[in-house]
């Protein structure tokens, strides 16, 4: 079986195409949701999921969340002795959740179709394959959430549509993508965005008002506890941005060494703040509108996704935008996981997809350096020069011809880049081809350069010399160190190693990591009683009796949402 | 791609995008992309270019149906050519679109630089920070607006440019391979304008130049050759310097530079002529002006009979007397 999977920033989710239509699978909590967190227990175990999220305030030092936002980099995550890449700690993520599905619906999965943000690079694209492989998944495409979540709706909603607009902010990441559905073909017409805008920043924002206003010396968090004071500040933040997006007002408090600190955000205030992270929603619809030569009259919706879509700042600004209210019809959590399940289906051939097809754009500039002469005659180099342009269908292929520069060169050197920018050193380099070239004046040699780029983010680069009819050719995505189908193997080995917290106790590990964040998020009395259902609870879970634990874990959870809340993912 | 796209896409020639896309959308459903891609490039190609037909045959034929749904052949070019009366689409409303007129009117009016450049400037930051900029539609149609005027305006739209650069993020984007041509010939201004600045307030070596044209002195000789360097680094890379300068002294530095390279004595001959061109280019290369090429054909000539002195009184100390006891030999 081929399943979906929404690999998010804050949360992720697994879906299946199942009779007809896409379905979401629950965890083992029940829940459609698993937060993209992985914790180190006690007992040396590893967390996956709510668990791990509920101690990111009480035990930052052995949990790791929002990895996402590090893929494809080279930054580590050091849990209890170990350390860990963001591609190990979303390789844990998506082991769980295969194993809910497979839970679920008791068939094996072999494959999965995973999604990434329209604008991840070609590192953290890889990075995220990596990752799938890891986790002992058969990576059968990836897919721009964005696409996926235009997929859903196309689905949702058949018939031909006029292009519409997918408006996908994320915990960690804004995409836009402009896609049309005319005779069952749903047409990607263009992607943009910033791979560094979400949810996870305006909590940072809210963070820093309320730090302001608590700590104005930045004294309360020193001795080495930065980190730690930064993560309970993030965990009330995120709190209360939930509690602004249906109030006009949100208390933020945090206890803090034994001591309650508290503040009183208005929206107001907090919308203010965070103008600065709107204005940037801007360019990449501009573009987007830009690329795919549209109006915004010529728009027939704007389709909201992502979490973070739900804040009134978002949706005010979305409004003013474009100057009418967007469309809210698609579930913002579940869209891109359901998207990714009708994908999964199309790759499986299922009968009720028989008359869809989807064919996507690449969202990013392909190019190589180049040099070239200026108006003095002098040379510059670094100069990119642009083959496959952004927002071109896919799979596309394209050729140009480049000369050489200097006489006698006997070697021309290919740089390939992928980004925007116009000097080389800011956009990301990809990969570097080397063919000799017999040796002529400047000018008369000509080298083809000939990019091929498949659906799933894989370019193909051929070099050939018509005058020596000498050939290269290179793949760009298995070119990387690191990614050899044995390392590949060991690295999983070291992985399947670990002691992963067992599943079936994934909802008490889950109740008593809350509980134990409360019981540091309050004080006194309420205080002293979390700490004797803790104990109580402990002392259940040590006895092993099913059904005792059940009574007991279901009177905790409710004390627990009286104390703070319904919880939330 | 050679064989003709409607092969390909199974219809005969048309212009109905309708018919083109259900078309394109059989062929699709025909073929496996995954498997292969090659037939799907091919097929895609040939979507393309019919809709450019179609298009076309749109922009040929002004249907009124049909003009606003395909694609126009070329779709940015409007900006490219700056004509000095392009306005937005003016609907009856009122705020802004005062200030459009307005800031046209003065830019193009004839009141001198200085008076118009703080209403112009308050003008455009009520225009630009409007509460109707942040429909991205209106912001587009401003920018291409400021655009054409700031170009077609120079050099007295510079009131325009600063408020204009800060809000649409211009330079950021001239850093991206496919700005706007027009974009960058803007941004291109904006740094005109600051060497401007520069040399207003007396930084590096083309401070004087700038200042001795600025003043309209009378242009001598003894400094045509720093002034003939700074108007060539103008000209090929601050065009629209040339602009600020005033004409009436820039014409009289330009007649002094050609007589001095060029005009030459008439009674000299051809092979004179060549010589006297060696001896400019010489003078240039050491960056020589008159006094300094009298100056220096002085002292070679004085260094060169030297020489000879020397070199004669070498053969007087020692071969005459060696001459001299031979011959007694």
């Amino acid at each position: 079986m081929i399943v979906g999977i929404d690999l998010g920033t804050t949360n992720s989710a697994i879906a299946c195409f199942r009779d007809g239509a896409p379905q979401l699978i629950p965890n083992a909590l029940g829940d459609l949701l698993t937060p993209s967190a992985v914790s180190l227990g006690k007992d040396g175990a590893l967390l996956v999921g709510l668990a791990a999220r509920e101690r990111q305030s009480t035990h930052p030092e052995a949990t790791a969340t929002a990895f996402k936002r590090h893929m494809g980099t080279r930054k580590r995550y050091t849990l209890g002795r170990r350390a860990y890449s963001a591609e190990d700690l979303s390789a844990l993520v998506l082991a769980s959740l295969k194993a809910d599905a497979e839970r679920f619906t008791g068939e094996k999965v072999t494959g999965a179709v995973i999604t990434v943000p329209a604008y991840f690079n070609d590192q953290q694209r890889k990075a995220t394959r990596r990752a799938g492989e890891l986790a002992g998944l058969k990576v059968e495409r990836l897919v721009n959430e964005p696409t996926a979540a235009a997929l859903a709706y196309g689905i949702h909603e058949r018939g031909d549509r006029e292009p519409f607009l997918v408006f996908d902010l994320g915990g960690g990441t804004f995409d836009v993508s402009i896609v049309e559905v005319f005779d069952g073909v749903i047409e990607v017409r263009a992607s943009a965005g910033d791979n560094r805008l979400g949810g996870e920043d305006f909590n940072d924002v809210m963070a820093r008002i309320a730090r302001a206003a608590i700590d104005p010396e930045e004294k309360l968090a020193a001795r080495g506890k930065e980190s730690l004071f930064h993560e309970v500040l993030r965990a009330a933040a995120e709190r209360s941005r939930r509690a602004l997006s249906e109030a006009e007002e949100a208390s933020f408090e945090i206890v803090w060494e034994g001591q309650a600190y508290g503040h009183r955000i208005s929206a107001a205030a907090f919308d203010e703040a965070v103008e600065p992270l709107l204005q940037r929603m801007r360019d990449p619809v501009l573009r987007s509108l830009r690329d795919s030569n549209i109006a915004v009259g010529g728009l027939s919706d704007v389709v909201m996704v992502g979490g973070a879509t739900r804040m009134p700042a978002v949706r005010r600004a979305v409004t003013r935008m474009f100057g009418r209210f967007p469309n809210h019809s698609l579930h913002p959590d579940h869209a891109v996981a359901l998207g990714a399940a009708v994908q999964a289906g199309l790759k499986a051939r299922d009968a009720a997809l028989d008359e869809i097809r989807l064919t996507d754009v690449c969202p990013f500039t392909l190019g190589i350096d180049t040099a070239m002469r200026d108006p003095a005659g002098r040379m510059v180099s670094g100069v990119f020069a642009p083959i496959i342009e952004r927002n071109t269908v896919v799979p596309a292929s394209r050729m140009h011809r480049f000369q050489t520069m200097i006489d006698q060169q006997k070697q021309v050197e290919i740089n390939i880049f992928q980004g925007e920018a116009r000097d080389v050193s800011e956009n990301v380099h990809l990969g570097q081809v080397q063919v000799p070239v017999p040796p002529r004046p400047a000018g008369e040699v000509a080298v083809d350069v000939r990019f091929s780029y498949d659906a799933s983010g894989l370019l193909e680069v051929d070099v050939n010399v018509p005058m020596s009819g000498l050939a290269r050719q290179v793949v760009i995505s298995s070119g990387d160190g690191g990614d050899s189908p044995e390392e590949i193997e060991a690295r999983r080995a070291a992985l399947a190693e670990l002691k992963v917290h067992p599943r079936d106790e994934a909802v008490n590990a889950a109740t008593l990591a809350r509980a134990e964040r409360c019981y540091e998020n309050f004080l006194g009395d309420r205080r002293q009683h979390i700490g004797e259902m803790i104990l109580a609870f402990e002392a259940v879970l040590e006895r092993q009796e099913p059904h005792a634990i059940d009574d007991l874990r279901q009177q905790v959870e409710a004390a627990l949402d009286l104390l703070e809340g319904e919880r939330f993912l | 791609m050679s064989a003709s796209p409607w092969g390909l896409l199974g219809i005969a020639r048309t212009s109905d995008d309708g018919e083109i896309r259900r078309a394109y959308a059989r062929a699709l459903k025909a073929i496996d992309v995954d498997q292969d891609p090659g037939a799907f490039i091919a097929l895609r190609q040939a979507f393309d270019a019919a809709r450019m037909h179609a298009a076309q045959v749109a922009a040929r034929v002004p249907e009124p149906a049909l003009a606003g749904d395909g694609p126009e052949p070329e779709p940015r070019a409007e900006s490219s050519v700056p004509e000095p009366e392009p306005k937005p689409e003016l609907e009856a409303r009122p705020g802004w679109v005062e200030d459009v007129e307005a800031i046209q009117a003065l830019i193009f009016g004839d009141q001198t630089r200085e008076a118009i450049f703080a209403e112009v400037g308050l003008r455009a930051e009520r225009l630009l920070n409007g509460p109707e900029m942040e429909q991205i539609d209106h912001a587009a149609r401003v920018e291409q607006w400021a655009v054409q005027v700031i170009l077609s305006g120079i050099p007295r739209s510079n009131a325009l440019l600063l408020p204009a650069l800060r809000r649409f993020d211009w330079i950021q984007r001239y850093q991206k391979w496919d700005c706007h041509p027009a974009i960058r010939a803007v941004v291109g201004r904006y740094m005109d304008c600051q060497l401007v600045n520069d040399l207003n307030d007396g930084k590096g070596i083309y401070a004087m130049p700038f200042r001795l044209i600025q003043r309209g002195t009378k242009p001598r000789g003894s400094q045509v050759a720093l002034v003939e360097r700074f108007l060539a680094m103008v000209r090929s890379e601050y065009p629209t310097v040339l602009q600020e300068l005033p004409p009436q002294s820039l014409e009289a530095w330009e007649a002094l530079i050609a007589r001095r390279n060029n005009a030459l004595p008439a009674r000299f001959g051809q092979a004179r002529r060549i010589y006297w061109a060696k001896f400019v280019r010489f003078a240039r290369r050491y960056k020589l002006d008159l006094v300094g090429q009298v100056l220096f054909f002085t002292v070679a000539t004085l260094l060169g009979l030297g020489l000879v002195v020397a070199t004669h009184g070498l053969a007087l100390i020692f071969l005459v007397p060696a001459l001299v006891n031979a011959n007694k030999k």
